[in-house]
């Protein structure tokens, strides 16, 4: 039983993060032929040009999109690991609906309409793990995964088969027209207006949480169940509306994308966007506003690494180590929290009136981050 | 020389900076029941987790037998000859009787399978050693609490601990079971050193040779049980110099307007058991009908049933002059079910359950959100959250509860009498409510929470809400209650007016089942 200093969420995450920081270096130093180099391409040159810093920008966005969705199911005590496949079908239903608009009705019309049928599908795959936790009591957890899993692979289906574009060699689908992609604003970097519309996103979610009933029905879902029964609040009608927003700002993560920097959707469209907005959502600790700095911590993570493996020929490989740790590290930061979450605290008589003893939370919660 | 000896020990919790125990020192003389008193939050609990090494202090230094020790775990503790009874059991359910006893210690045959005939037969003799009539090969989960508690100390004999510290162990008994504990613990004297922790003072008088008393994490007294009276005992753990202890008398007006009359209410419970079965009674206005019933008999359902966490088999139900409600009668339990939920939802019921922190309580969250959670629809105007508002009453119920809390303070922080004021408060904002259901409203709270909490409820059935209280505290059924219902094994087996003629001692008959009233 030693006591451990307890840290504030805020200082493990800056201490994980340093942390994969320095594991970053170590391995470029380690492994790069040219450490100096490596090390400036892995820092610095995602900042280094319009289409660098623009394309950086925009690897945030999805995950900022689908990282507040994690957030919101998590906050209710729902956990949705479904987003791959959410973000895929979201990506795809929106491809379909653009394509089948796009000689029909004016962009506008056809941009909005496929972000709908995005956001729909999202909601309705998630919706339905919701659904069978509020009537069945089956793990969101489990169902979100499992469906999206099989999501993915019937989506690939998809690819491979009638949707495939018969011009294209690749398992992808025809590209939208031109017309309907949104403006992009950084030339020559893809960076376009989805970027604003997830700040905007991120904002309204955060006032939201802070101002309005919902917001504060669901804070108390999230922290007990039982308190929330008893205090009248419709706990099931919140899973089941939690995990579809949730599904639904992931299905529009994936439309975002194949309406901005794709055109199209391809085999293999979410590559881990679904995974890292999980990462994401726990690095921001709960907090909103966090998922900005934290999706971009993580686009600036991707980008360096892309750089290095441009430009110093190191083995992809190496690189996919550096992303996995760095993921590890914050996600074994955050999981006090999430454990938090998830257990219901011991009686609290003849406690005095001071935090409970730290030897049942407070000391796992320093040793993540020190790991290493 | 001294069984125990502390030193100077201090434990300060951060970071609000409270001293639990602010250099304390305490001796416990060999072989004799040393009782720890003091209020909730007095530091009593944090100072004996010390000493059974669930805790470690900041300062100060512990001496066993005369060897100075430093544990670090439990287990160093047991090594020592320390062993703590918690006030909540730690009991493997699932186990046997006798692999609960031994566990830790199962005799083995070759290659660690274990003796199951030995371990029966060893159990069986501990069992007989200590008088209790336990049957080994018996489930657990089948005991009561005092088989359960039996059990425990058993277990911690069996470890051969020659310390034990026993938190609370009466607040769950009923007088004869309290009886049968004391005349083992008697027994134990001598051979074993005793560290009873308790906020009953009659316990102390009635068993302890020596007494320490705490307050605000330091000793403030430490004497001879043969020299002090219960008044001085009191005022000592209390801190004042008037503390009279209440006599209240029931209200005892006789039957006026009933509000809501419930007829054959039934439960299934496990198997093809009945948890509860025809219950049926009564609530008027201006009254305070106290249930009570040992654990597992009933209680815990018939809360669940009214609170609408649980559907019930069988229900009628019969409304007169709700607002709100029209009068007449409601049959079925799905029917039954929607008219708890709707005087629920409509605040005509207002419900303090008795697990206050896992139904009534949101930890993590501020004071004030745990506050205002119930009738929150008061707090948002046009959808956006009223935070002066809600601040406004929030602080209006701590001062007037006499809380010692900050609303913006985590719920977590505070102690457990604080809580439960404030799950107290929450309904007195239910102005207008018929009814209250209040379970076990002062489970584990010290003598002057009680006192409050009591004279809360008192006042709530003199405005004329009808109160029902469901309670396993006899002395809280027999200080409060108007009329008295008491279940055993789901059914009623007495029910009647509080009018003096109704004791302790009968009332524990009926509790344990060894008698009936004629009426039920």
């Amino acid at each position: 039983m030693r006591r451990s200093v307890d840290l504030t969420p805020g200082q493990r995450v800056a201490l994980a993060a340093g942390t994969a920081m320095l594991l970053a270096s170590t391995v470029l130093i380690v492994a790069a032929p040219q450490p100096v180099p490596a090390l400036v391409q892995f820092f610095l040159k995602p900042f280094s040009s319009r289409l660098a810093f623009g394309s950086m920008l925009q690897g945030a966005v999805p995950l900022m999109i689908a990282g507040i969705g994690v957030l919101l199911a998590f906050k209710s005590s729902n956990f949705n690991l479904g987003g791959e496949g959410q973000i895929y079908a979201g990506a795809l239903a929106a491809c379909v609906t653009g394509l089948a608009l796009q000689d029909a009705t004016a962009p506008l019309v056809a941009v909005l309409a496929s972000i709908a049928a995005g956001m729909l599908t999202g909601a309705l795959l998630a919706s339905i793990s919701g659904l069978l936790k509020a009537m069945r009591g089956v793990s969101e957890m489990i169902s979100s995964f499992l469906l999206s899993a099989a999501v993915v692979l019937l989506a690939d289906a998809l690819l491979t088969g009638p949707l495939q574009d018969p011009a294209s060699n690749f398992q992808t689908t025809r590209m939208l027209s031109r017309a309907l992609l949104l403006p992009r604003l950084l030339p020559p970097s893809r960076l376009d207006l989805a970027f604003p519309v997830a700040l905007l996103l991120i904002g309204a979610t955060r006032y939201l949480a802070r101002t309005s009933r919902i917001g504060f029905e669901l804070a108390i879902c999230g922290t007990n169940e039982a308190f929330a029964r008893y205090c009248g609040i419709p706990v099931e009608a919140y899973m089941v509306g939690t995990m579809a927003v949730s599904g639904a700002l992931h299905g529009l993560a994936g439309a975002l994308l194949v309406l901005g920097p794709y055109g199209r959707v391809m085999r293999g469209f979410s590559a881990g966007t679904g995974w890292s907005a999980i990462s994401v959502a726990l690095l921001a600790q709960g907090s909103e506003a966090g998922i900005l700095p934290a999706a971009l911590f993580f686009a600036w993570l991707k980008a360096g690494s892309d750089q290095v493996m441009i430009g110093s020929g190191i083995p992809s490989e190496f690189i996919a180590i550096l992303q996995a740790a760095a993921m590890f590290l914050v996600t074994a930061s955050s999981l006090p929290i999430m454990r938090r979450h998830r257990k219901i605290p011991a009686s609290g008589v003849e406690t005095p009136a001071a935090p409970q003893e730290p030897d049942s939370t407070g000391q796992a919660s320093s040793e993540p981050g020190v790991t290493p | 020389m001294d069984a125990v000896r502390m030193s100077n020990i201090t434990r300060l919790f951060l970071p609000a900076g409270v001293r639990a125990n602010d250099h304390v020192n305490l001796s416990v003389a060999q072989g004799c029941i040393h009782a720890i008193v003091g209020e909730n939050g007095a530091g009593k609990s944090t100072l004996m987790r010390i000493l059974a090494g669930l805790d470690l202090p900041d300062e100060g230094s512990i001496e066993v037998e005369g060897r100075p020790v430093s544990f670090t775990s439990a287990a160093d503790a047991a090594r020592c000859g320390i062993g703590m009874m918690h006030q909540h059991f730690l009991v493997f359910e699932e186990l046997s009787v006798a692999e609960n006893i031994l566990f830790g210690q199962l005799p083995r045959h070759a290659f660690g399978i274990i003796d199951r005939k030995r371990l029966m037969r060893e159990a069986a003799d501990m069992i007989q050693a200590y008088g209790f009539a336990l049957d080994p090969a018996m489930p657990a989960e089948e005991l009561g609490v005092s088989g359960k508690q039996q059990l425990e100390l058993l277990r911690l004999l069996a470890g051969k601990a020659r310390i034990l510290i026993l938190d609370e162990p009466t607040s769950l008994l009923t007088e004869q079971e309290s009886a049968a504990l004391f005349a083992t613990l008697t027994l134990l004297k001598g051979r074993t050193t005793i560290l009873l922790v308790t906020h009953k003072i009659d316990d102390v008088l009635k068993i302890a040779d020596a007494v320490t008393v705490m307050r605000q994490g330091k000793v403030v007294a430490s004497l001879p049980v043969s020299s002090v009276q219960a008044e001085e005992l009191a005022c000592l753990i209390m801190g004042t110099s008037s503390c009279v202890m209440r006599d209240r008398q029931p209200h005892g007006a006789g039957a006026s307007e009933s509000v809501l009359s419930i007829r054959n209410l039934g439960v299934r419970g496990k198997g093809d058991k009945r948890a509860l079965s025809g219950i049926s009674f009564s609530l008027s206005r201006g009254e305070i009908l106290g249930v009570c019933a040992m654990g597992g008999n009933g209680l815990a359902e018939l809360e669940d049933v009214l609170a609408g966490f649980r559907t019930a088999e069988t229900a009628t139900a019969a409304l007169q002059g709700i607002e709100g409600f029209p009068d007449g009668v409601v049959e079925g339990s799905t029917n039954f079910h929607a008219l708890l939920h709707a005087l629920r939802s409509r605040h005509q019921l207002s419900y303090l359950p008795s697990d206050r922190i896992k139904r009534g309580a949101a930890p993590d969250l501020p004071v004030l959100h745990n506050f205002i959670a119930p009738l929150r629809e008061r707090y948002f105007k046009n959808g956006r959250f009223q935070k002066a508002a809600a601040e406004q009453s929030t602080f209006q119920a701590l001062q007037s509860f006499a809380i010692k809390a900050h609303p913006h303070q985590k719920l977590a922080e505070l102690s457990g009498g604080n809580m439960q004021k404030l799950a107290l408060a929450r309904l007195f904002l239910e102005e207008n409510g018929a009814i209250l259901l209040l379970c076990e409203p002062t489970w584990g709270l010290d003598i002057r929470a009680t006192d409050a909490i009591h004279e809360r409820i008192v006042e709530a059935r003199d405005r004329g809400r009808a109160v029902l209280l469901l309670s396993t505290d006899v002395d809280e059924i027999l200080e409060l209650s108007d009329s008295i219902m008491v279940l055993h094994r789901g059914c009623i087996v007495f029910e009647g007016r509080n009018d003096g003629t109704l004791t302790r001692d009968r009332l524990g008959r009926y509790l344990l089942g060894i008698e009936r009233a004629d009426s039920a």
